[in-house]
């Protein structure tokens, strides 16, 4: 017991070892978790996708005919396609439009414009998607939606928003949109005020006008941002789920359905972990890749101070 | 003569830009407050539905205020359904709560080790524990139903509060999130603050509990605010673990009164109007502070 | 009459009338009587706890606690969990009970409905009620009074694994306000697709839809099902989906919405809750919406029988009671499913209004009838139903024929087409179910 605690001592003695000791200590919990519940299950994923398992019956090693099987998988492809373009506008349409709402109110305003106007298109963002699906299904509604309402009102024909291929990866991009650009928005609003004026006066005594003063200033001294809000809302893209399964559930058919949702049913609806495994193994790589790519695209068009 | 047409016409000109300019200030204005009607319409529609009575609930045309208020889908829902508001309420609180707690203090510990202390491997396990905002949890879901099976933690909170106490993940953020985010804060604290502290004779436990932490305040309660948020708006971890309805949080049981063959569609739109109502309160009276914390949380991280 | 009231003859009984008639005993009968010897009728002053897997609305959890307490006299020790596991599909259901067992969460007692019997057997998660039956007159007298329909679809190979508590089938329900105001005679029992097609024209107009199709396997099985056809084959072990008979059905069903325009998009909307306002002249549904129709004041409708192509026809689904083959007290879990099926707890799940019950007695009782005037039809139907398709591999066919039947329904695919392809990848699923 003794020897114990001088031993200790004596190892913490030295300021340097001390400092260490306590760094230990203090990512120790951080790191068991990271170690146990993040790595374990990634390493986990690899060996079980080369296994057949069902979660009753032990796994059994079946080589590579999973990765075999995503070859063939038809509605792979399918989910894949919906995923990506939903991605691609889904994040055009939140950064996009969370930039021009930004823009907008960091002109000169009434100051009570100003917050309710940030209040209310931040808002939605605190809501739960699954909450605010539930309303939009009703709003969609081809007979009995008040969107087709209102649209029928203009001369438009009801639009099979959730019930139809062309419209319904629409409708989700919408939600989306409106769930998510007021976060958008308030990070950019963020950017924009760390931008000092000098640059904006500068270009007013060279007469520049409203556009290039957005392309020549604006844009590249938020790029850091914009990056920034991009690879989070584009991984936040990749793991959709919630609000396709309250609105269509994947369908009609497999025209909503996402690679999450595609893992979810092959893991605990058809309980075929072994090749769900798999196909998460894909989403992963996905992942690392677009996210890679990202940062070597940002060399172009990022501008760090 | 020529020098004076010259400067009224620059004159005109001028002030016609400005109309332009105001106009177009004017307009995009109103484009703004219309786009923000649509923003908050969603809203008011269910508040109103849900207060119409049952068999009006879905009327067309819409009525935004309703001729005749009645409270039956909120008494149906609290008698009829199987599915108790009271008690996922407050599994919803008690998950976000649990889960906030630990991913405040982990990721404090960790941020401040990482910014302020010297230690061997530093970089290298900072980041591979940046390499998790990569791993969305939806990606390894299959081995982590596997692994909380293992440990007997299907169907209880721990399943979804334990990773979070550990500070792995809260549900939609990696852990090392709140880890950068603590870190990016720590590194703006003067180095001399704590060579002072240290001086005075106190360990680097003393020094993070008396200098550190009163200072990350602030961030602490963005991080604090954003992890609660998305823990309490969770879908897919909740659906994936709990099987009882006295485990369930909001978000799962409140798509369960969509259940055909018990209750009509209307009792779940006062179900869902009183789990967005205590948000909508929340964020009124601290409007301000909550933006801030967005704006801390999503800038720094 | 209760079943669980009295004392049970109990298996003791039953071994010393064996030996005091010196019987012989063939092999199986010898394992039935260790497995006697082994469990007895339990003790009243036993102590245990029995945990269900269950479904309900909040009147029938209420009426099952009753049941449960009527328990509780023999049994004042047994503390019973009742775990309520809502439905949003069977195939979502039966997922969750698989989930809960291999998470080593298993039940004792199982309520699921026939969806869900084959596969729950073909996993082992269910005991056969055989050796619960021997020996037990009051289980036996029970199943006498039960329709064989609903009986046959609970029992696996013959052996019955479940007691039935409560069933439901499918038939018209027609909005008799909206009938007359139109000055339309209601439908008459014997009516074909052509004059269902006919009168759901005719109330098709601004104010209401003349039919609202329910999306859900089972409330489109009566389509295929009164023109003659199956979603699998006899055997069950492969798919019918391509049958050109099916593909009939599905092409009329698909019509009415997208052809003539008598009901609208079915996709994520539930007909029975629009029907108590109006919104539609006539409903496909069992029992189940009628209490809600009631809470909104809304009486004036009637029920009349689908109308038929090649057959009269319909669908039925029956729920019952099982027990887990790893429940550590199998004959108290059956002790408390005879108080779950006594006529006292069928009689007041019935006069909740939700269920059919297995018993033609509480199906005549008045409150059965009351409403609407032709209610007697529900428990009638019986001789002209069929079971709700219910393989092994249930979840995949319900899961396969839904999804294509959207793309059919949003004119992704023809009936042709969508069904093909369903009836190829079932039959994959099957394959790979069975390996």
């Amino acid at each position: 017991m003794q020897s114990t605690s001088k031993l200790s001592r004596s190892w913490l003695s030295n300021e340097s070892q001390r400092e260490a000791f306590t760094a230990y200590i203090f990512i120790l919990p951080t790191v068991l978790g990271f170690l146990i519940f993040v790595l374990g299950p990634m390493i986990s994923t690899f060996i079980l996708s080369f296994t057949d398992y069902d979660l009753f019956s032990a796994p059994t090693f079946n080589g590579l005919e999973n990765f075999e099987r995503l070859f063939s998988d038809k509605r792979l492809g399918t989910v894949y396609r919906n995923t990506i373009v939903f991605m691609v506008f889904a994040v055009s349409g939140n950064v996009g439009g969370g930039l021009l709402l930004a823009v907008f109110l960091n002109q000169r305003l009434p100051n009570l414009l100003r917050v309710v106007l940030r209040s209310a298109y931040f808002f939605p963002s605190l809501i739960g998607l699954v909450f605010v699906s539930v309303i939009w299904q009703f709003l969609y509604h081809r007979n009995l939606g008040i969107i087709n309402y209102y649209l029928g009102l203009i001369g438009i024909d009801p639009i099979r928003w959730l019930s139809s291929k062309q419209w319904v990866i629409p409708s989700i991009i919408i939600l989306d949109v409106w769930k998510n650009v007021g976060f958008a928005m308030l990070i950019c609003l963020a950017g924009l005020q760390n931008i000092s004026s000098d640059y904006y006066d500068a270009a007013a005594v060279d007469g520049a006008s409203a556009w290039q003063r957005f392309v020549r200033i604006t844009l590249p001294l938020l790029s850091p941002t914009l990056f920034f809000v991009i690879t989070m809302y584009s991984i936040g893209a990749l793991k959709v789920f919630d609000s396709i399964v309250v609105l269509t559930n994947g369908g009609p058919g497999d025209a909503s359905r996402s690679v999450v949702m595609y893992i979810h049913e092959l893991g605990f609806k058809s309980f075929d972990m072994g090749y769900g495994s798999a196909v998460s193994l894909t989403l992963l790589a996905l992942i690392a890749v677009f996210t890679l790519f990202q940062f070597r695209l940002s060399r172009i068009w990022v501008h760090y101070d | 003569m020529t020098s004076v047409a010259g400067e009224s016409a620059a004159t005109q000109s001028q002030s016609w830009s400005a109309l332009a300019s105001r106009l177009t200030k004017l307009f995009s204005t109103l484009v703004l407050i219309i786009g923000a009607i649509a923003m908050i319409g969603p809203f008011v529609w269910i508040f109103s539905s849900s207060v119409r009575p049952y068999n009006e609930a879905f009327i067309l045309p819409p009525q935004w205020i309703p001729d005749k208020w009645e409270f039956h889908n909120y008494q149906r829902l609290l008698e009829v359904n199987v599915v108790s508001m009271p008690v996922m309420f407050k599994n919803s609180l008690w998950i976000a709560g649990l889960v906030t707690a630990g991913m405040v203090m982990t990721s404090s510990l960790s941020g401040f080790a990482f910014a302020c202390l010297r230690f061997r491997g530093k970089n290298i396990i900072f980041w591979l524990l940046l390499s998790s905002l990569m791993v969305p949890i939806q990606a390894t879901i299959i081995p982590l139903f596997l692994q909380m099976r293992g440990l007997g933690l299907v169907d209880t909170h721990w399943a979804i509060t334990l990773p979070g106490l550990l500070g792995a993940f809260a549900p939609g953020i990696a852990g090392v999130f709140g880890v950068f985010l603590m870190r990016q804060f720590f590194l703006t604290l003067p180095k001399d603050l704590i060579d002072a502290a240290r001086i005075d004779g106190a360990g680097y436990g003393l020094v993070f509990w008396r200098i550190g932490l009163p200072l990350a305040r602030p961030t602490m309660a963005a991080l604090g605010i954003i992890v609660f948020a998305t823990t309490w708006n969770d879908y897919f971890l909740p659906l994936v673990f709990f099987n009882s309805t006295s485990q369930m949080t909001l978000p799962v049981g409140i798509l369960l009164l969509r259940e055909p063959m018990n209750s009509g569609n209307a009792t779940i739109l006062a179900g869902v109007t009183l789990s967005i109502l205590p948000v909508l309160i929340v964020f009124l009276l601290g409007q301000r502070w909550i933006v801030d914390s967005f704006i801390r949380a999503g800038v720094k991280g | 009459m209760s079943y669980g009231k009295s004392r049970p003859l109990s298996r003791r009984d039953f071994l010393r009338m064996i030996g005091a008639t010196g019987a012989t005993l063939t092999a199986s009968q010898m394992w039935a009587v260790q497995r006697l010897l082994a469990q007895d009728t339990p003790g009243s002053d036993v102590e245990a706890t029995l945990t269900t897997y269950n479904w309900g609305s909040a009147g029938e959890v209420e009426e099952y606690g009753n049941a449960f307490a009527r328990f509780n006299q023999s049994y004042p020790n047994v503390t019973v969990v009742d775990n309520i596991t809502p439905i949003t599909s069977w195939a979502d259901f039966l997922d969750q009970l698989v989930i809960n067992v291999a998470s080593g969460n298993t039940p004792d007692m199982i309520n699921i409905a026939i969806e869900g019997v084959q596969l729950a057997v073909s996993k082992g998660l269910l005991l056969p009620l055989d050796d619960f039956l021997t020996g037990d007159p009051e289980g036996e007298a029970f199943l006498e009074l039960i329709p064989q329909q609903l009986l046959d679809a609970l029992s696996v190979d013959g052996t019955l694994y479940m007691m039935p508590n409560g069933w439901q089938t499918m038939v018209i329900h027609y909005n008799t306000d909206i009938f007359s105001s139109a000055g339309m005679d209601y439908p008459s029992s014997d009516w074909t697709w052509d004059d269902f097609l006919e009168t759901a024209q005719a109330l098709t107009n601004d104010d209401h839809y003349g039919f609202g199709v329910f999306w859900g396997n089972f409330q489109l099985h009566p389509w295929w099902l009164t023109n003659g056809s199956y979603a699998i084959t006899e055997d069950a072990s492969a798919s019918n989906l391509n049958d050109p008979k099916f593909i009939e059905a599905v092409s009329f069903m698909n019509d009415l919405v997208n052809t003539h325009g008598v009901s609208p998009d079915p996709l994520g909307m539930n007909p029975a809750d629009l029907f108590a306002n109006g919104t539609f002249a006539m409903v496909p549904a069992g029992r189940w919406p009628i209490p809600g129709w009631k809470a909104a004041g809304f009486t004036s409708f009637d029920v009349v029988p689908w109308p038929q192509k090649e057959t009269q026809d319909t669908v039925f689904g029956c729920a019952g009671w099982g027990i887990s083959p790893e429940s550590a007290n199998p004959d108290l879990a059956w002790q408390a499913i005879k108080e779950l099926i006594s006529v006292e707890t069928i009689t007041a799940v019935m006069k909740l209004g939700h269920q059919i019950p297995p018993l033609r007695s509480v199906a005549e009782d008045p409150s059965f009838l009351e409403v609407p005037d032709n209610a007697e039809l529900f428990f009638n139907v019986i001789d002209t139903t069929q079971p709700v398709a219910s393989p092994p591999y249930f979840t995949d066919l319900e899961r396969i024929q839904m999804r294509n039947l959207e793309r059919v329904i949003i004119g992704d695919a023809s009936p042709e087409e969508a069904m093909n392809e369903a009836h190829e990848e079932l039959n994959v699923a099957i394959e790979r179910f069975y390996s």
